[in-house]
């Protein structure tokens, strides 16, 4: 036996994304991080669907060596920056992708802690912002964030403790704004 | 309640208000397979970046470009009326 025709030498040819089983698993994520990248959340679903077609497109582009979600979460980011939009009130109705419960009451407190929320974020800069949502709304690990957006690690730690005290400062604001009411 | 607390419990409440219902992923999973269909009988999508594909068309062009230059070029030096042309003017004999 020759040295190339060792199974272990030969090269196979790079494996292209399964978008369809990739979709599925993976598009919860990129809704919730186009949300979180400044997306309106009434675009948000157009925008993750844009994010699997030119996934499917550019399937025979995909680095099986990394991971589906971080190859997935760079064309959102691009996208994101594309169709961010001011958020012009607090309307409810915008909010509708996510209401996951039957009980309106409690669809009506998510979806009003949610605009909270996507109004304390807007306090944070795209860098602080981008970390921030991982670590805390995906709660993802400083390592897997870095190995994401490729940072080091020590810049992820970083931007977690600036987009906390950040995000908190400005949760503060709006909670004295609203005279102290809960989410 | 401490302010990491609120925090947690404001992003917990807004992360569950962008869960994703079974059906509504199945919902999202049928347009998606829809709209690849769509894009697939429209026809293979090409990238930008494919080089073939232009250096194909340059190709063609030159070629058919060079043909076509080719056929002018020969059909002008061989018409009469473009020989008389680009004939030097005949002498004109004086009549003395």
């Amino acid at each position: 036996m020759t040295v190339l025709e060792r199974p272990a030498l030969v090269i196979a040819p790079p494996a292209a994304l399964d978008v369809a089983a990739a979709f599925r698993e993976h598009y919860p994520f990129v809704l919730r991080a186009l949300v979180g990248l400044g997306v309106t959340p009434i675009d948000a679903d157009d925008v993750a669907q844009e994010v699997f077609v030119v996934a499917h497109r550019r399937r025979g582009e995909f680095d099986p060596s990394r991971p589906a979600r971080a190859w997935l979460y760079g064309i959102a980011r691009g996208l994101a920056r594309n169709r961010r939009r001011v958020r012009r009130d607090e309307s409810l109705d915008v909010l509708s992708v996510g209401v996951s419960t039957e009980d309106p009451e409690r669809a009506a407190a998510q979806s009003e802690a949610l605009s909270l929320a996507l109004r304390c974020l807007d306090a944070l800069s795209t860098k602080l912002r981008e970390v921030f949502v991982l670590t805390e709304f995906e709660g993802l690990t400083a390592p897997e964030v870095a190995e994401l957006l490729e940072l080091p690690v020590n810049t992820v730690y970083s931007r977690v403790r600036l987009g906390r005290e950040r995000f908190d400062g400005a949760l503060a604001k709006l909670r004295a704004q609203r005279g102290g009411k809960g989410p | 309640m401490n302010v990491e607390q609120d925090r947690e419990q404001l992003i917990g409440q807004a992360r569950a208000a962008l869960e994703i219902r079974p059906i509504d992923l199945d919902e999202a999973a049928r347009r998606f397979a829809a709209r690849i269909d769509a894009d697939a009988q429209r026809g293979a999508w090409r990238g930008s970046t494919e080089f073939v594909p232009l250096v194909r068309t340059w190709g063609r062009v030159l070629v058919l470009g060079a043909i076509g230059i080719a056929l002018i070029a020969l059909s002008m030096a061989r018409c009469p009326l473009y020989e008389r042309a680009i004939a030097p003017p005949a002498p004109v004999e004086s009549e003395g």
